[in-house]
């Protein structure tokens, strides 16, 4: 007899934004860069409740983009998830991103992109699933700490000309505003098309200035040839936290790279709550 | 909201950049006030306690490898028996072909697979 518990999640999955004849749909930033481009419609109506959904998504250019998600009809979208980091480099997928937030059946999804360049394009799809009966009660609610829409980029971390040496805290949000229950992590180089190998150790941290609480440590990077000079992983999480709302949040890196421009990174959270 | 950088006094190592700063400030650290959150395109400098310019990126321009590096003396031979016209026609196409990898990082190496597994 088939193992189907009724107890059991993720019985039904269902894509969309696909493309003939393999591809994603087009995302496209507005002429003006660093600003909002028209959403995209991924599907016109949800089959059913989902539990939460995969965005698998990349750039089509090397750049810098921001990727919103939104569900509702035409000229009223609301976003569910805002400024998705993508600093990869051309036609390469940054990963299948996993969001912990529910869409109920019949809904609208839609996308659209910023990006440093005018009319650049990006491919996305969602792809999400179904609960089972017992699926905990998915998280409600994802707010976007540490993005900057003027270069449509992440708050710049610098891990400073000394190597293997932590640098200073950045401040990504002063006071969150919902109690945090798992946060994503998305990484990027700034759009450094020219950048080198290299390795980067990331921290992430609550608290005020120079009395910060690291609770995620050491998460590990690299960029280089062999990523195409992409920091991979791109996105990090979700991973499950307990932060509570109004704390501060910040984050440091330390660097095999010393060049006052590669040595950078970006880094954006999300909060989901 | 202000925005300060905190940084070690005896050294000028600077531990962190907010507009939440533990008050009083422990023990030899000092609170830079900033007009903002500092610009991309600077960095702090531990000698003047305060955030400069970022120094340009230099990059290496892979046609000039060419022309130049020793490991590619047999394409500068041909290359200096041509005319002017021809070595115009050589470089445009050139520049064509490397397109986004014309410039390399000064770290990077010239060939364009080197480093690469």
């Amino acid at each position: 007899m088939a193992d189907w518990s009724l107890m059991g999640d993720g019985q039904r999955f269902d894509t969309v934004g696909e493309t003939s004849p393999t591809d994603g749909a087009t995302v496209t930033a507005d002429v003006s860069a660093n600003t909002e481009g028209a959403y995209t419609q991924l599907v016109a109506s949800t089959l059913f409740d989902a539990g939460g959904f995969l965005v698998i998504a990349g750039n089509n250019n090397k750049a810098s983009f921001l990727l919103d998600i939104a569900m509702g009809a035409a000229a009223a979208e609301q976003i569910i998830v805002a400024d998705l980091l993508y600093q990869v480099n051309t036609r390469m997928i940054a990963g299948a991103l996993f969001i912990p937030l529910p869409i109920p059946a019949g809904t609208r999804i839609a996308a659209r992109c910023q990006s440093s360049g005018g009319s650049n394009t990006m491919r996305a799809t969602v792809t999400y699933f179904a609960g089972g009966w017992l699926l905990a009660q998915p998280l409600s609610r994802c707010t976007t700490y540490g993005s900057a829409a003027a270069d449509s980029g992440g708050s710049q971390l610098d891990p400073g000309g000394t190597a293997n040496t932590k640098g200073a805290y950045t401040e990504l949000t002063a006071s969150c505003t919902e109690d945090i229950k798992a946060l994503l992590i998305a990484v990027g180089n700034g759009a450094n098309t020219t950048s080198t190998n290299g390795q980067w150790l990331l921290d992430v941290a609550v608290g005020a200035a120079t009395s910060e609480q690291i609770i995620i440590p050491d998460l590990f990077i690299e960029s280089g040839l062999t990523t195409n000079l992409t920091m991979m992983p791109a996105f990090i999480g979700p991973i499950p936290v307990n932060i509570p709302s109004a704390t501060r949040i910040a984050a440091r890196v330390m660097s095999t790279v010393t060049d006052a421009t590669d040595r950078l990174i970006d880094v954006v959270v999300y909060g989901f709550s | 909201m202000a925005w300060y950088a905190i940084y070690e006094t005896a050294t000028g190592r600077l531990r962190s950049v907010g507009t939440v700063i533990t008050d009083p400030l422990a023990p030899g650290l000092t609170a830079l006030s900033l007009p903002g959150r500092p610009a991309d395109t600077t960095m702090w400098d531990e000698v003047t306690r305060s955030f400069i310019p970022r120094p340009v990126k230099v990059l290496a321009d892979r046609l000039q490898d060419l022309l130049t590096h020793a490991d590619y003396a047999d394409f500068q031979t041909v290359w200096n028996t041509l005319n002017a016209a021809r070595k115009q026609q050589i470089r445009d196409a050139l520049i064509r072909l490397l397109g986004g990898r014309r410039y390399r990082n000064q770290s990077e190496p010239i060939g364009l697979d080197a480093g690469v597994p």
